[in-house]
């Protein structure tokens, strides 16, 4: 298949980015990333720069492959990323549009690829839980019922890809904040910290530069975890909830 | 840009911090909102009495004219509710503005409506509006003399006492085509923006999750078309001749 491709090339942060054009003979049971291999084989051979993409795992488990298909990010394939989408989704003679994740709080660092590092910071912020690291505790010692763990589970599914923010016509992180606050918070271990986790994580998303949630849940429609945006409703009820609370 | 935690600020500014944090600002819209719903809710029902005639409503707006100091208390209270409404807007408008400077060249919308996303051009609407509202019906500056009568001063005399005549003045204003069409639309933009806003709110507040999420979801659009239908049924009723005659 004859794939007409028009790419966001930017040379470096600071430099101004534009759209070039491209063909590729595809196959259909190439994966996306496989058909971009393609390209920059092509490029290469031309002594042309290679676009530059995120990936790592191409799996659909680390979040890595962050870029937006034709106003999609990850494509059109809902709860799918990008690594696992596949050529058999389009058809011949198909004109693709791809560009990278656009959210101040993600510069861009080269063509598709966007720093991701806020994310790690929010992280880092409140997003865990602190334990004397002794030997793991045996299994099931703690009860937990089979809601919350089924919950908790669910929210534990966000791989931290950014797609929400690309998403939200105000590039929001809220469903990324909350699937971390939610999850924790759900679960006994986590819910010691979880009045300072939560101002924490909400301090550190505001400070990044992330915009606010309007509950228009473009999030959730393109999280490739496809996490609800009942996230955002329960972050809002914790920070409520934490109030001032001393740390 | 490096994330500066409330742990280290002094006392004030953790305060401060947190009280302008986005989710602090979206609680701040959504109480407002609902305070504003609630006055609206009253607001159309007061009115609504226009179609029981000169003497119910003109019974209806000489007790609210006589509430004398709570007249001021309530109207100060809405000048801070929409104060404090529109400041968060205008906070929290910049703030994602700003998330993302650089525009997509094209970003497929699959979940929210236009409503969502014109929240604040609605919003501007509104705020137009109410100027003119004020400026039309308890100043009195619009002015609408027909004939040399000003409406705005006229009197209903009857046999306990001599009042301003606010039916005839209703009646007479929407009579007049312009100032029905600017009512008709503001309250499609008012509408529009509790379809949204309505239900948003109670996402905002934490409560509309799971089951719940669906009767929230049905909340904001009724409550829109409800007030839209009220509010817009008035000067309807009245440019057509329906009631009040010609
Ligand atoms: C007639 C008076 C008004 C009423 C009853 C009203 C009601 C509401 C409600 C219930 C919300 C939802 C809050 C939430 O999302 O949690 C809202 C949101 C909003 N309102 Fe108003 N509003 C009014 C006037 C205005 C005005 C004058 C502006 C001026 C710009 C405005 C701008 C906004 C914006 C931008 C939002 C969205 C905020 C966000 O989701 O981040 N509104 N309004
Ligand atoms: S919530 Fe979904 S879209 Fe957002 S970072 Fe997590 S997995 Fe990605
Ligand atoms: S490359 Fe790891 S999720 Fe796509």
């Amino acid at each position: 298949m004859d794939i007409k491709l028009k790419i966001w090339r930017q040379s470096g942060p600071k430099q101004a980015g534009f759209y070039e054009d491209h063909r590729v003979v595809a196959d259909p049971h190439m994966s996306f990333l496989e058909m971009l291999d393609v390209l920059n084989e092509q490029l290469l051979e031309a002594g042309k720069d290679a676009v530059a993409f995120d990936h790592d795992c191409r799996e659909g488990i680390c979040g890595a492959c962050s870029m937006v298909i034709n106003g999609n990010p990850h494509g059109p394939r809902a709860g799918t990323t990008a690594c696992q989408l596949h050529m058999r989704e389009y058809h011949d003679g198909d004109e693709i549009v791809i560009e990278p994740w656009r959210a101040a709080a993600f510069p861009i660092i080269k063509d598709l690829v966007v720093d991701r590092s806020a994310f790690d910071r929010i992280q880092h912020a409140g997003g865990y839980v602190s334990v004397g690291t002794g030997s793991a505790p045996d299994a099931n010692t703690i009860p937990i019922g089979k809601r919350e763990s089924d919950e908790a589970f669910d929210y534990a599914a966000c791989i931290g890809c950014g797609a929400c923010v690309a998403a939200c016509p105000n590039a929001s992180a809220m469903l990324f904040v909350s699937s971390k606050v939610a999850h924790l918070s759900l679960l006994p271990q986590g819910k010691v910290e979880r009045k300072v986790r939560v101002r924490k994580m909400v301090a550190a998303m505001d400070a990044e530069g992330f915009g606010g949630c309007t509950n228009h849940g473009e999030c959730s429609a393109a999280c490739p975890k496809s996490i609800s945006v009942d996230a955002i409703a329960l972050l809002n009820r914790e920070y409520m909830f934490a109030g001032l609370a001393r740390d | 840009m490096s994330s500066a935690t409330p742990t280290s600020a002094p006392p004030f500014d953790r305060l401060v911090k947190a009280l302008t944090s986005t989710i602090s600002l979206k609680i701040v819209m959504a109480l407002t909102g609902l305070a504003g719903v609630g006055f609206i809710l009253f607001h159309m029902a007061g009115n609504l009495q226009v179609f029981l005639g000169r003497d119910a409503y003109n019974d209806y707006a000489e007790f609210m004219q006589g509430l004398g100091a709570l007249k001021w208390v309530a109207r100060g209270g809405l000048l801070t509710v929409l104060g404090l409404h529109v400041g968060a807007a205008v906070v929290l408008i910049q703030r994602n503005q700003r998330a993302r400077p650089e525009r997509y060249a094209g970003l497929e919308q699959k979940r929210t409506s236009l409503a969502a996303m014109y929240m604040a051009e609605l919003g501007m609407v509104l705020l137009a509006f109410i100027v003119y509202h004020i400026a039309h019906f308890t100043m009195g500056v619009v002015s609408i003399e027909f004939g040399g009568v000003d409406y705005y001063a006229l009197q209903q005399v009857t046999e306990e006492s001599t009042r301003r005549d606010l039916y005839a003045h209703f009646i007479v204003s929407f009579q007049q085509p312009g100032i029905a069409i600017t009512y008709i639309v503001a309250n499609i933009a008012l509408a529009a923006h509790l379809a949204h806003g309505v239900t948003s709110t109670f996402k905002t507040a934490g409560i509309a999750v799971g089951r719940w999420k669906l009767p929230f979801e049905v909340a904001g659009p009724a409550i829109g078309v409800i007030v839209g239908l009220g509010n817009i049924s008035m000067p309807l009723a009245i440019w057509a001749g329906f009631i009040g005659g010609h």
